[in-house]
Order: structure tokens, then C-alpha cells, then sequence
């Protein structure tokens, strides 16, 4: 066979094994005869040669490691719009309205926005009542700001400790120094440091920074008088959605009754709220408290709409308390008959 | 795909970062690798390495689970580096990067004798240099071919040309590389 122009686009897939099994075989009887193929391919097979037997590089499973830790950081969250946050950028602009914040009177704190003034307000905080918390309150706060990366909360930790020995009157309760054998490391040391000093915020229940403080006081106070006495001063705010979503919260997870039962006396206040209503069900239902379930089954009754039917129905069978099946008997016959007479 | 890779997949889609940081440590070796095919340097490779991640990243919801995860990455890298090649037209060869120490050079025989050795690596840079001159097109589609092995069919699929397209720029290609390489 003769060479032409179109065999050398034969002889690269066939080079580069691209050609179907009968058109290499047909290639290769070519191939046989043609001069100038059999040259093309070995300066070909030569070019393949330069090509592969070159060395080259691999990356290290450290190297890996730190390009991914790189990217981890690149794909981080962005921050959030809350003040909290905004001390990775002007970490120093936030130290300093933190100190302003403590050092000056009450009241000061309005400009400093809400979020920012739950997480510097250490300490114990009075509220008119006499609520009380103490620094603890503020470490659990910032551990539980699952926004800030583990390098804010240090700088958080560092800033506020920083303020605490300025302000001299703190006490070191403890000093350890982290793997002393370890020679990389022989300059980690923890401080434990106790508060003593007070810090106090004045405001009334409309203020959102007393309202943050006591829904977190609320939600998470190991005290149970404590809690207590934050559902008792959120019943009195203003109503709103957030205060509301705590005192729903309080009433489905407190495992204090007297708690849980302040908190469903301060949600019936929320009459139009579905939420409430939809918690009020819950409790019939699941309380392990026959008071509190009676007490929600009398306020579903004041509530009266037909939905509420099924879950008192569902009551006055299942219960397994006698008691709260009977007033869930009578309930359901009030409302059947009120039903009817319309 | 794997029950494991699935339940990864989803996790990433559904907001946690976490097993991101997993799938990146199950490719993340082939990935570079083909990075560094890609780039010939260290620094481009890291580069776009991280560029590649952070798009399989961002558009991650995306993806339907109709092909394999690799594929999809692949897919990405390559298209990233076909752009990246075009929009700098000729790739520049760049001093050795920060992380250069973290890279292995492997020797191509280990029997060789040391001078064998300097030959092999002075050639090496001839051998880049001279896939550096190609158009990014070109050098795309001859890696795809040549050192990833791809089939023409599926290199056109990867970078949405016809046939006839990626058979054009890999005939120009070797034909160049024969020239630069001194074996025309």
C-alpha cells in the first residue's frame, strides 16, 4: 500500500492505541510496507521514551495535610453578623469598647449591640428583681457559641482575662503547666483564675440584652431557683417570638416540674400562637407530670379550637392516669356539646 | 460508589465541613498528582490543588451521584487547568515554592549511576519546558492523553469538545513536542 497524508492520522491513533481492533490490524499490514510510517512510529516510540523516563515529583501525605488545612480554613463559615464575631477583625477595637464597657457607668452598654453584651457580660449581673449569675455564666457562654472558631474563643478567654487582672481583683485559684516532659511544649502553662470583682447591668425587661441573658439563665442555669426565677421575669417581658421559643423550650426539657409549670402558665399567655399550642399538646401528651398534664388539658380547653379534640380524646383513653383520664372525659364532652350547640 | 463515600457526600451537602476534610484526605494524593502533571511546578500545582477543592466544595450540592466522586473532581481539575492554562496563554516556569521540600522527587531508575541521574533531571526540564511551549489547549488534551491515558472519546467529554477537536490539538501537539524534543 502506498503512503498518503491520511495515513498519518493512522499512524497517531495508532500510536496512541486509539484505532479499533479490525483497522489497527488492517494499520499494521500497512505498516509493514510503508517506509515512511515505520519511521514516523519510531521517532514516535522515541518521543514516548523522553517523555516517560523522566523523574518527577510526589507530594508527601504532610504536605496534603497542610494544603487541606489551608482549604478547611478557605471554606470556613463566614462570620456571622454578630458582634461576637467581629473580634477576628479588629480584635483590638473590641478589647478596647470591652474595657470602656466595664469601666463606665451603667447603661453604657446599649451602643455595644446585644450579642456583643452577652458574651462580655461577666460576672454577677443585677436586674432590679435581683437576679444573679456568676463568671461561669460567661466561659459556658462563649463555649457554646459553636460560630466562634476555637482561635476567637482563646482571644475571647485572653481579652477577658486580661481585664480581670487590670482590674486586680482576681484571684489565681490554679497553675499548671501542660507536659512538662514534653520539651516542645515546656512553655504551655493554664491558668485558673477566680473573679472576685461584681459587675453589674441595670436595664428594664424591654431591653434584648437582659431579655439574651435571661433566656440563656433560663435554658441552662445548673440552679433550679435560678432558672426559675428567669422564666418568672421572661413570663413579665414584653412577648415576643424568641422569649416565647424559651419558655417553650423550658417547658419540654426543664426536668424541674415547678420550672416547666411556671413556663406553661407564661406561655398561655401567647393565646394566637400555634407554637404554644402545638407545646400545650405535647405536654398533654407526653408529661410525665398527671398535674401539669391536667393543667395543660384545662388550658387547651380554654383554647377551644377543633384541633384540640383529638389529642383530649386521645387522652381520655390512653392516659394512665386515672384522674387526668376522667377531667380529659369531661373536657371532651364540654367541647363536643359547645361544638353542637353552635 | 461506596455506602461510606455516599454517606460522606451527603454530610458535606448538608453543612459539615468535617467530612469534607475526609473526602479531601481520600483524594487527595491523586488529585495533586494530576495537579502537578497539570502544572509541571510545585507552587501551580498546590494551587490548583486548593482551587479544585474549594469549587468540588462550593458546588458539591450539585452533584447527583451519577457518576463516581473521583470522576466528578476530575472532571473539575481538568477543566480548571484548561482555563487556567488559556487564560495565561503560555505557562510561566516559576521559582520552586514554599512547600517545595514537602514534595518526593522520584528518580526515574534507581540503578542509575549518579551522572545517568543529573542527565535524567537536566532532561526532565527540557521535557517540561517543552510542554510548556504548547498552547494550553494542546498541552491539556497531550496530558489527558499521554500521561492520564485517557481515551480521545472521553477526554472530549471531559473538556465538552468533539472528537475531532481533541484529535486536532493532540496531532499538533506531538507533532510540536517531537520538534522541540529534537526527534522530528
Amino acid at each position: 500500500m502506498k503512503h498518503d497524508k491520511k495515513l498519518d492520522e493512522m499512524l497517531m491513533l495508532y500510536f496512541f492505541n486509539e484505532l479499533s481492533e479490525p483497522k489497527k490490524k488492517a494499520f499494521e499490514i500497512h505498516l509493514k510496507e510503508c517506509a515512511h510510517c515505520q519511521t514516523e512510529l519510531s521517532k514516535l516510540k522515541i518521543m514516548n521514551s523522553k517523555l516517560a523516563d523522566t523523574p518527577d515529583k510526589v507530594p508527601t501525605p504532610e504536605l496534603i495535610e497542610k494544603v487541606n488545612m489551608k482549604i478547611m480554613a478557605a471554606i470556613a463559615p463566614e462570620p456571622s453578623n454578630s458582634l461576637i464575631n467581629k473580634i477576628t477583625d479588629s480584635f483590638q477595637e473590641f478589647y478596647n469598647s470591652m474595657l470602656m464597657a466595664f469601666t463606665r457607668p451603667q447603661y453604657q452598654f446599649a451602643s455595644m449591640g446585644a450579642t456583643l453584651i452577652i458574651g462580655i457580660l461577666i460576672g454577677k449581673i443585677w436586674l432590679s428583681s435581683g437576679l444573679q449569675n456568676d463568671p461561669e455564666m460567661l466561659i459556658s457562654l462563649i463555649n457554646r457559641q459553636s460560630d466562634l472558631t476555637a482561635e476567637q474563643q482563646s482571644k475571647f478567654r485572653n481579652a477577658f482575662a486580661n481585664y480581670m487582672i487590670q482590674s486586680g481583683d482576681v484571684e489565681l485559684s490554679e497553675l499548671v503547666q501542660e507536659n512538662p516532659t514534653d520539651s516542645q511544649n515546656d512553655n504551655m502553662v493554664m491558668v485558673n483564675f477566680k473573679v472576685k470583682k461584681d459587675f453589674a447591668l441595670k436595664g428594664g425587661l424591654d431591653n434584648q440584652a437582659i431579655q439574651n441573658m435571661l433566656r440563656f439563665s433560663a435554658r441552662h442555669e445548673k440552679e433550679p431557683a435560678r432558672r426559675m426565677r428567669a422564666v418568672k421575669l421572661l413570663s413579665n417581658s414584653p412577648q415576643n417570638k424568641d422569649i416565647e421559643e424559651t419558655l417553650i423550650a423550658v417547658l419540654l426539657h426543664d426536668e424541674n416540674e415547678s420550672i416547666r409549670k411556671e413556663a406553661m402558665e407564661a406561655i398561655c399567655q401567647y393565646n394566637d400562637s400555634e407554637e404554644s399550642k402545638d407545646a400545650l399538646k405535647t405536654v398533654v401528651l407526653n408529661d410525665t407530670s398527671a398535674t401539669l398534664r391536667i393543667q395543660a388539658i384545662n388550658f387547651l380547653k380554654e383554647i377551644g379550637s377543633e384541633d384540640v379534640i383529638p389529642i383530649i380524646a386521645l387522652t381520655s383513653i390512653r392516659d394512665n392516669d386515672e384522674e387526668v383520664k376522667n377531667i380529659a372525659k369531661n373536657v371532651l364532652e364540654e367541647l363536643e356539646n359547645s361544638k353542637s350547640k353552635e | 460508589m461506596e455506602k461510606e463515600e455516599v454517606d460522606l457526600i451527603k454530610r458535606i451537602q448538608g453543612g459539615d465541613n468535617m467530612a469534607f476534610h475526609a473526602i479531601m484526605n481520600k483524594y487527595g494524593s491523586r488529585v495533586m498528582n494530576v495537579a502537578y502533571s497539570f502544572a509541571k511546578n510545585t507552587q501551580d500545582a498546590e494551587d490548583l490543588y486548593q482551587e479544585t477543592f474549594i469549587r468540588v466544595f462550593r458546588n458539591i450540592k450539585s452533584f447527583r451521584f451519577e457518576s463516581e466522586f473521583y470522576t466528578w473532581i476530575y472532571r473539575i481539575l481538568t477543566n480548571l487547568a484548561y482555563n487556567q492554562f488559556k487564560k495565561k496563554g503560555r505557562m510561566q516556569v516559576v521559582d520552586p515554592g514554599e512547600n517545595d521540600y514537602l514534595w518526593e522527587t522520584i528518580p526515574g531508575d534507581k540503578e542509575d549511576e549518579a551522572d545517568v541521574q543529573t542527565y535524567k533531571s537536566a532532561f526532565k526540564e527540557e521535557v517540561d519546558n517543552a510542554l510548556l511551549q504548547l498552547s494550553s489547549q494542546q498541552r491539556t488534551v497531550f496530558i489527558l492523553k499521554h500521561y492520564e491515558g485517557k481515551k480521545i472519546k472521553d477526554i472530549a467529554a471531559i473538556l465538552d469538545c468533539t472528537e475531532g477537536t481533541i484529535k486536532r490539538y493532540l496531532f499538533r501537539a506531538t507533532r510540536k513536542l517531537q520538534d522541540l524534543l529534537h526527534v522530528a
